[in-house]
Protein backbone atom coordinates (compact mmCIF):
# COMPACT_ATOMS: atom_id res chain seq x y z
CA UNK A 1 0.00 0.00 0.00
CA UNK A 2 1.20 3.17 -0.61
CA UNK A 3 1.73 5.75 1.90
CA UNK A 4 -1.32 7.98 1.38
CA UNK A 5 -3.48 4.80 1.14
CA UNK A 6 -2.24 3.56 4.51
CA UNK A 7 -3.24 7.33 5.59
CA UNK A 8 -6.07 7.51 5.04
CA UNK A 9 -7.03 3.82 6.27
CA UNK A 10 -5.73 5.07 9.47
CA UNK A 11 -7.80 8.29 9.31
CA UNK A 12 -10.54 6.15 8.70
CA UNK A 13 -10.35 4.63 12.43
CA UNK A 14 -11.90 5.12 15.16
CA UNK A 15 -9.67 4.05 18.16
CA UNK A 16 -11.55 2.32 21.00
CA UNK A 17 -8.70 3.68 23.64
CA UNK A 18 -8.18 0.48 25.42
CA UNK A 19 -4.93 -0.70 24.86
CA UNK A 20 -4.35 -4.15 23.22
CA UNK A 21 -7.53 -4.40 21.49
CA UNK A 22 -6.67 -0.81 18.98
CA UNK A 23 -3.34 -3.17 18.04
CA UNK A 24 -5.19 -6.18 17.26
CA UNK A 25 -7.63 -4.04 14.99
CA UNK A 26 -4.62 -2.43 13.22
CA UNK A 27 -5.65 1.13 14.70
CA UNK A 28 -9.49 1.08 15.41
CA UNK A 29 -13.06 0.23 14.92
CA UNK A 30 -13.64 0.98 10.84
CA UNK A 31 -15.72 4.65 10.98
CA UNK A 32 -19.36 4.90 10.35
CA UNK A 33 -19.89 0.87 10.61
CA UNK A 34 -21.43 -1.47 13.56
CA UNK A 35 -19.19 -3.99 15.68
CA UNK A 36 -20.56 -6.92 17.31
CA UNK A 37 -18.89 -7.90 20.83
CA UNK A 38 -20.24 -11.56 21.38
CA UNK A 39 -19.57 -13.56 24.50
CA UNK A 40 -21.37 -15.16 27.67
CA UNK A 41 -22.61 -13.23 30.44
CA UNK A 42 -20.03 -12.12 32.82
CA UNK A 43 -17.21 -11.93 30.09
CA UNK A 44 -17.35 -8.23 29.91
CA UNK A 45 -18.78 -7.49 27.19
CA UNK A 46 -20.74 -4.18 28.66
CA UNK A 47 -17.66 -3.38 30.57
CA UNK A 48 -15.85 -2.80 27.09
CA UNK A 49 -18.64 -1.22 25.71
CA UNK A 50 -18.53 1.42 28.44
CA UNK A 51 -15.13 1.82 28.15
CA UNK A 52 -15.15 2.34 24.67
CA UNK A 53 -17.96 5.30 24.85
CA UNK A 54 -15.54 6.85 28.05
CA UNK A 55 -12.61 6.39 26.28
CA UNK A 56 -13.71 8.68 23.69
CA UNK A 57 -15.21 11.13 25.76
CA UNK A 58 -12.01 11.48 27.42
CA UNK A 59 -9.07 10.62 25.04
CA UNK A 60 -11.19 11.88 21.66
CA UNK A 61 -13.45 14.43 22.57
CA UNK A 62 -16.35 12.18 20.90
CA UNK A 63 -19.72 12.77 22.93
CA UNK A 64 -21.29 8.79 23.68
CA UNK A 65 -24.68 7.17 23.11
CA UNK A 66 -25.52 4.02 25.30
CA UNK A 67 -28.64 2.79 24.49
CA UNK A 68 -29.66 -0.11 27.20
CA UNK A 69 -32.47 -2.36 26.59
CA UNK A 70 -31.54 -4.82 29.85
CA UNK A 71 -29.75 -3.15 32.93
CA UNK A 72 -30.88 0.25 34.16
CA UNK A 73 -28.76 2.64 33.81
CA UNK A 74 -28.11 3.26 37.61
CA UNK A 75 -26.85 -0.40 37.40
CA UNK A 76 -24.30 0.52 34.25
CA UNK A 77 -23.32 3.86 36.64
CA UNK A 78 -22.15 1.90 39.67
CA UNK A 79 -20.28 -0.81 37.05
CA UNK A 80 -18.95 1.75 35.63
CA UNK A 81 -17.39 3.67 38.19
CA UNK A 82 -16.03 0.16 39.19
CA UNK A 83 -13.77 -0.25 35.89
CA UNK A 84 -12.78 3.95 36.80
CA UNK A 85 -15.41 5.83 34.73
CA UNK A 86 -17.78 8.34 35.81
CA UNK A 87 -21.24 8.04 33.40
CA UNK A 88 -23.05 10.56 35.59
CA UNK A 89 -20.37 12.96 35.17
CA UNK A 90 -19.99 12.79 31.18
CA UNK A 91 -24.04 13.39 31.48
CA UNK A 92 -23.84 16.20 33.67
CA UNK A 93 -21.10 17.88 30.96
CA UNK A 94 -23.52 17.04 27.92
CA UNK A 95 -21.43 14.28 26.84
CA UNK A 96 -23.34 11.57 27.27
CA UNK A 97 -27.01 10.12 27.38
CA UNK A 98 -27.90 6.76 28.65
CA UNK A 99 -31.37 5.55 27.08
CA UNK A 100 -32.76 2.62 28.69
CA UNK A 101 -35.50 1.83 26.47
CA UNK A 102 -37.16 -1.31 25.15
CA UNK A 103 -36.16 -2.76 21.43
CA UNK A 104 -39.50 -2.11 19.92
CA UNK A 105 -39.58 1.80 21.54
CA UNK A 106 -36.12 2.61 20.11
CA UNK A 107 -37.21 0.66 16.99
CA UNK A 108 -39.82 2.62 15.96
CA UNK A 109 -38.05 5.26 17.17
CA UNK A 110 -35.23 5.06 15.14
CA UNK A 111 -37.07 4.77 12.19
CA UNK A 112 -39.29 8.34 13.28
CA UNK A 113 -38.13 11.37 11.44
CA UNK A 114 -37.54 13.56 14.32
CA UNK A 115 -38.23 11.07 16.83
CA UNK A 116 -36.03 11.19 20.16
CA UNK A 117 -33.29 9.09 18.87
CA UNK A 118 -32.48 11.95 15.93
CA UNK A 119 -32.99 14.60 18.97
CA UNK A 120 -30.49 12.96 21.35
CA UNK A 121 -27.88 12.18 18.82
CA UNK A 122 -28.41 16.02 17.54
CA UNK A 123 -28.31 17.17 21.25
CA UNK A 124 -25.02 16.28 22.28
CA UNK A 125 -23.27 15.75 18.90
CA UNK A 126 -22.61 11.88 19.51
CA UNK A 127 -19.82 10.39 17.42
CA UNK A 128 -19.86 6.65 19.67
CA UNK A 129 -23.01 4.79 20.05
CA UNK A 130 -23.06 1.67 22.19
CA UNK A 131 -26.36 -0.46 22.26
CA UNK A 132 -26.62 -3.45 25.32
CA UNK A 133 -27.83 -5.78 23.71
CA UNK A 134 -29.02 -6.87 20.24
CA UNK A 135 -30.31 -10.11 21.78
CA UNK A 136 -32.94 -8.49 23.29
CA UNK A 137 -34.34 -7.48 19.47
CA UNK A 138 -35.56 -11.48 20.26
CA UNK A 139 -38.46 -9.91 22.61
CA UNK A 140 -39.87 -8.86 19.63
CA UNK A 141 -39.87 -11.74 17.28
CA UNK A 142 -38.79 -15.39 17.01
CA UNK A 143 -38.96 -15.57 13.84
CA UNK A 144 -35.45 -15.97 12.04
CA UNK A 145 -36.21 -13.80 8.69
CA UNK A 146 -37.71 -11.17 10.55
CA UNK A 147 -35.36 -11.10 13.17
CA UNK A 148 -32.29 -10.90 10.57
CA UNK A 149 -34.69 -7.66 8.66
CA UNK A 150 -35.34 -5.86 12.52
CA UNK A 151 -31.31 -6.07 12.88
CA UNK A 152 -30.47 -4.93 9.40
CA UNK A 153 -33.38 -2.20 9.80
CA UNK A 154 -31.93 -0.46 13.29
CA UNK A 155 -28.28 -1.16 12.74
CA UNK A 156 -28.89 0.36 9.05
CA UNK A 157 -30.52 3.40 10.97
CA UNK A 158 -27.49 3.52 13.14
CA UNK A 159 -25.52 3.85 10.49
CA UNK A 160 -27.30 7.25 9.05
CA UNK A 161 -25.71 9.42 11.80
CA UNK A 162 -22.10 10.22 11.59
CA UNK A 163 -21.80 7.86 14.08
CA UNK A 164 -19.66 4.09 14.95
CA UNK A 165 -21.37 1.72 16.95
CA UNK A 166 -20.73 -0.96 18.95
CA UNK A 167 -23.24 -3.88 20.06
CA UNK A 168 -22.90 -6.51 22.09
CA UNK A 169 -24.78 -10.50 21.97
CA UNK A 170 -25.07 -12.88 24.46
CA UNK A 171 -23.66 -16.43 23.27
CA UNK A 172 -25.95 -19.09 24.85
CA UNK A 173 -23.11 -21.01 26.52
CA UNK A 174 -20.52 -20.57 28.85
CA UNK A 175 -17.46 -22.34 27.33
CA UNK A 176 -17.44 -25.15 24.73
CA UNK A 177 -19.53 -24.56 21.56
CA UNK A 178 -19.47 -21.36 19.54
CA UNK A 179 -21.52 -20.11 16.95
CA UNK A 180 -21.26 -17.02 14.53
CA UNK A 181 -23.34 -14.18 15.36
CA UNK A 182 -27.05 -14.95 15.28
CA UNK A 183 -30.02 -14.00 12.87
CA UNK A 184 -27.55 -13.23 10.54
CA UNK A 185 -25.74 -10.69 12.59
CA UNK A 186 -22.28 -11.39 11.42
CA UNK A 187 -23.03 -11.17 7.96
CA UNK A 188 -24.13 -7.28 8.25
CA UNK A 189 -21.78 -6.17 10.83
CA UNK A 190 -18.09 -4.68 9.93
CA UNK A 191 -16.54 -6.06 12.83
CA UNK A 192 -16.82 -9.35 15.03
CA UNK A 193 -15.13 -9.53 18.65
CA UNK A 194 -15.43 -12.81 20.51
CA UNK A 195 -14.97 -12.95 24.37
CA UNK A 196 -14.27 -16.41 25.72
CA UNK A 197 -14.16 -18.01 29.08
CA UNK A 198 -11.20 -20.07 29.48
CA UNK A 199 -10.46 -22.66 32.18
CA UNK A 200 -6.19 -22.32 33.25
CA UNK A 201 -5.83 -24.33 36.38
CA UNK A 202 -8.94 -24.54 37.87
CA UNK A 203 -9.84 -20.69 37.55
CA UNK A 204 -11.72 -18.48 34.98
CA UNK A 205 -9.94 -16.59 32.43
CA UNK A 206 -10.84 -14.33 29.78
CA UNK A 207 -9.76 -14.31 26.21
CA UNK A 208 -10.61 -11.92 23.24
CA UNK A 209 -10.15 -12.19 19.61
CA UNK A 210 -10.82 -10.80 16.48
CA UNK A 211 -13.05 -13.16 14.72
CA UNK A 212 -13.75 -10.32 11.49
CA UNK A 213 -12.64 -6.85 10.80
CA UNK A 214 -13.46 -6.30 7.20
CA UNK A 215 -11.06 -4.90 4.67
CA UNK A 216 -8.52 -5.27 7.43
CA UNK A 217 -5.40 -7.05 8.42
CA UNK A 218 -6.19 -8.00 12.19
CA UNK A 219 -4.67 -9.62 14.94
CA UNK A 220 -5.97 -13.53 14.73
CA UNK A 221 -3.99 -14.02 18.07
CA UNK A 222 -6.49 -15.09 21.36
CA UNK A 223 -5.63 -12.94 23.96
CA UNK A 224 -5.51 -12.56 27.46
CA UNK A 225 -8.44 -9.66 28.69
CA UNK A 226 -8.31 -8.23 31.84
CA UNK A 227 -10.90 -6.31 33.75
CA UNK A 228 -9.62 -4.63 36.26
CA UNK A 229 -10.29 -1.12 38.36
CA UNK A 230 -9.15 1.35 35.90
CA UNK A 231 -10.62 -0.71 32.92
CA UNK A 232 -9.75 -3.54 30.79
CA UNK A 233 -6.28 -4.61 29.43
CA UNK A 234 -5.89 -6.59 26.55
CA UNK A 235 -2.44 -9.09 27.37
CA UNK A 236 -0.37 -11.02 25.32
CA UNK A 237 -1.22 -14.47 23.50
CA UNK A 238 -1.72 -17.64 25.87
CA UNK A 239 1.49 -18.72 25.24
CA UNK A 240 2.03 -22.49 25.69
CA UNK A 241 -1.80 -23.71 25.45
CA UNK A 242 -3.94 -24.81 22.48
CA UNK A 243 -7.57 -24.69 22.45
CA UNK A 244 -8.71 -22.20 24.20
CA UNK A 245 -11.46 -21.38 22.40
CA UNK A 246 -13.00 -24.79 23.63
CA UNK A 247 -12.96 -23.44 27.33
CA UNK A 248 -10.82 -25.74 28.12
CA UNK A 249 -7.22 -25.34 26.81
CA UNK A 250 -4.61 -27.80 27.24
CA UNK A 251 -0.32 -27.73 27.53
CA UNK A 252 1.48 -28.08 24.01
CA UNK A 253 3.26 -30.72 23.49
CA UNK A 254 6.56 -28.72 23.31
CA UNK A 255 5.71 -26.83 27.11
CA UNK A 256 4.98 -30.67 28.67
CA UNK A 257 7.83 -32.09 27.28
CA UNK A 258 9.97 -29.03 28.44
CA UNK A 259 8.34 -29.87 32.05
CA UNK A 260 9.56 -33.28 31.49
CA UNK A 261 12.60 -32.50 31.41
CA UNK A 262 13.04 -30.17 34.13
CA UNK A 263 11.18 -32.77 36.70
CA UNK B 1 -47.62 9.31 67.80
CA UNK B 2 -46.18 11.29 64.05
CA UNK B 3 -45.01 14.61 64.42
CA UNK B 4 -45.74 16.02 61.00
CA UNK B 5 -43.67 19.04 61.85
CA UNK B 6 -40.57 16.71 61.83
CA UNK B 7 -40.73 16.43 58.35
CA UNK B 8 -38.19 18.63 56.23
CA UNK B 9 -40.09 21.99 55.16
CA UNK B 10 -39.18 21.36 51.63
CA UNK B 11 -39.59 17.84 51.50
CA UNK B 12 -43.04 18.16 52.94
CA UNK B 13 -44.02 20.53 50.10
CA UNK B 14 -42.65 17.93 47.46
CA UNK B 15 -44.73 15.55 49.23
CA UNK B 16 -47.81 17.63 48.89
CA UNK B 17 -47.16 18.98 45.40
CA UNK B 18 -46.09 15.89 43.50
CA UNK B 19 -46.20 12.25 45.48
CA UNK B 20 -50.19 11.60 44.94
CA UNK B 21 -49.88 7.70 45.10
CA UNK B 22 -47.35 4.91 45.86
CA UNK B 23 -46.85 4.80 41.89
CA UNK B 24 -46.28 8.31 41.34
CA UNK B 25 -43.57 8.11 43.97
CA UNK B 26 -42.37 4.76 42.49
CA UNK B 27 -42.35 7.10 38.83
CA UNK B 28 -40.45 9.92 40.09
CA UNK B 29 -37.51 7.90 41.36
CA UNK B 30 -37.43 5.57 38.74
CA UNK B 31 -37.29 9.08 36.45
CA UNK B 32 -34.61 10.20 38.56
CA UNK B 33 -32.32 7.33 39.03
CA UNK B 34 -32.53 6.51 35.34
CA UNK B 35 -33.06 10.13 33.82
CA UNK B 36 -33.18 9.33 29.74
CA UNK B 37 -35.96 6.45 29.93
CA UNK B 38 -37.87 6.19 26.73
CA UNK B 39 -40.49 4.02 27.55
CA UNK B 40 -44.32 3.08 26.77
CA UNK B 41 -46.44 2.43 29.83
CA UNK B 42 -45.96 -1.35 29.15
CA UNK B 43 -42.23 -1.30 29.65
CA UNK B 44 -41.92 1.70 31.97
CA UNK B 45 -44.49 -0.76 34.01
CA UNK B 46 -42.26 -3.89 33.51
CA UNK B 47 -39.67 -1.49 34.73
CA UNK B 48 -41.22 -0.33 38.01
CA UNK B 49 -42.95 -4.03 38.70
CA UNK B 50 -46.74 -2.50 37.96
CA UNK B 51 -49.35 -3.04 35.93
CA UNK B 52 -49.44 -0.83 32.60
CA UNK B 53 -53.15 -0.17 32.93
CA UNK B 54 -52.29 1.01 36.95
CA UNK B 55 -49.20 3.45 36.12
CA UNK B 56 -51.09 4.82 32.79
CA UNK B 57 -53.70 7.95 34.08
CA UNK B 58 -50.15 8.85 36.73
CA UNK B 59 -48.12 8.97 33.64
CA UNK B 60 -50.06 11.35 32.18
CA UNK B 61 -50.73 13.41 35.37
CA UNK B 62 -46.57 13.70 35.24
CA UNK B 63 -46.92 14.55 31.89
CA UNK B 64 -49.24 17.80 33.09
CA UNK B 65 -47.09 18.77 35.32
CA UNK B 66 -44.31 19.12 32.99
CA UNK B 67 -42.25 16.30 34.46
CA UNK B 68 -42.30 13.96 31.98
CA UNK B 69 -42.78 14.60 27.90
CA UNK B 70 -45.14 12.69 26.19
CA UNK B 71 -45.51 12.02 22.24
CA UNK B 72 -47.89 10.41 20.38
CA UNK B 73 -46.69 7.93 17.91
CA UNK B 74 -49.75 6.67 15.60
CA UNK B 75 -49.74 3.52 13.23
CA UNK B 76 -49.68 0.12 13.99
CA UNK B 77 -49.46 -0.28 18.16
CA UNK B 78 -50.36 3.43 18.52
CA UNK B 79 -48.38 4.45 21.93
CA UNK B 80 -47.21 7.46 23.47
CA UNK B 81 -43.81 7.68 24.98
CA UNK B 82 -42.60 9.13 27.55
CA UNK B 83 -39.84 10.98 28.99
CA UNK B 84 -38.19 12.76 32.00
CA UNK B 85 -38.08 16.60 31.51
CA UNK B 86 -37.61 18.21 35.09
CA UNK B 87 -36.45 21.24 35.91
CA UNK B 88 -33.54 21.32 37.98
CA UNK B 89 -35.21 22.40 40.91
CA UNK B 90 -37.37 19.44 40.97
CA UNK B 91 -34.42 17.28 40.36
CA UNK B 92 -33.20 18.95 43.40
CA UNK B 93 -36.75 18.11 45.82
CA UNK B 94 -36.34 14.81 44.39
CA UNK B 95 -32.98 14.35 45.69
CA UNK B 96 -34.19 15.37 48.89
CA UNK B 97 -36.92 13.37 49.13
CA UNK B 98 -34.58 10.26 48.75
CA UNK B 99 -32.46 11.07 51.51
CA UNK B 100 -35.24 11.77 53.52
CA UNK B 101 -36.51 8.30 53.19
CA UNK B 102 -33.32 7.25 54.44
CA UNK B 103 -34.54 8.38 57.83
CA UNK B 104 -36.94 6.31 59.26
CA UNK B 105 -39.28 8.47 60.90
CA UNK B 106 -39.37 11.38 58.02
CA UNK B 107 -39.92 7.98 55.88
CA UNK B 108 -43.33 7.24 58.31
CA UNK B 109 -44.46 10.86 58.01
CA UNK B 110 -43.87 10.51 54.26
CA UNK B 111 -46.09 7.26 53.51
CA UNK B 112 -48.35 8.62 56.30
CA UNK B 113 -49.11 11.54 53.71
CA UNK B 114 -49.65 9.38 51.30
CA UNK B 115 -51.37 6.97 52.64
CA UNK B 116 -53.91 9.96 53.12
CA UNK B 117 -53.81 10.82 49.45
CA UNK B 118 -54.27 7.29 48.11
CA UNK B 119 -57.70 7.50 50.84
CA UNK B 120 -58.82 10.48 49.33
CA UNK B 121 -58.36 9.14 45.63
Amino acid sequence: MVDSAVAKANADRVPTGIDGLDEMLGGGLLYNSVAVIKGAPGTGKSCLGMEFISKGILDYNESGLIITFEEFPRQLYRDAISIGFDLRAYEHDQKLRTIFTTPAVFLREIQQPGGIFDRTIEEISAKRVFVDSMTQLERITQDPVQLRELMYTFLNGLLRYDITALVTQEDAFITGNMSVAEAGLSYIVDTIIQLRYVEISSSMDRAILVLKHRASNHDKSIRRMLITSSGIEVKAVFEGREGILSGNPYVTRRIKKAEEFLK
Amino acid sequence: MLDFENLDPQVSFFVDEFIDSFITWDLILFFHENPYTVGSPSSIAMSIGRLDADIEPYLDELAEKGILSHEHRLGDGAETIYAYKPQPEFEKMVSEFKRALKDRASRLIIVSKVLQKEARR
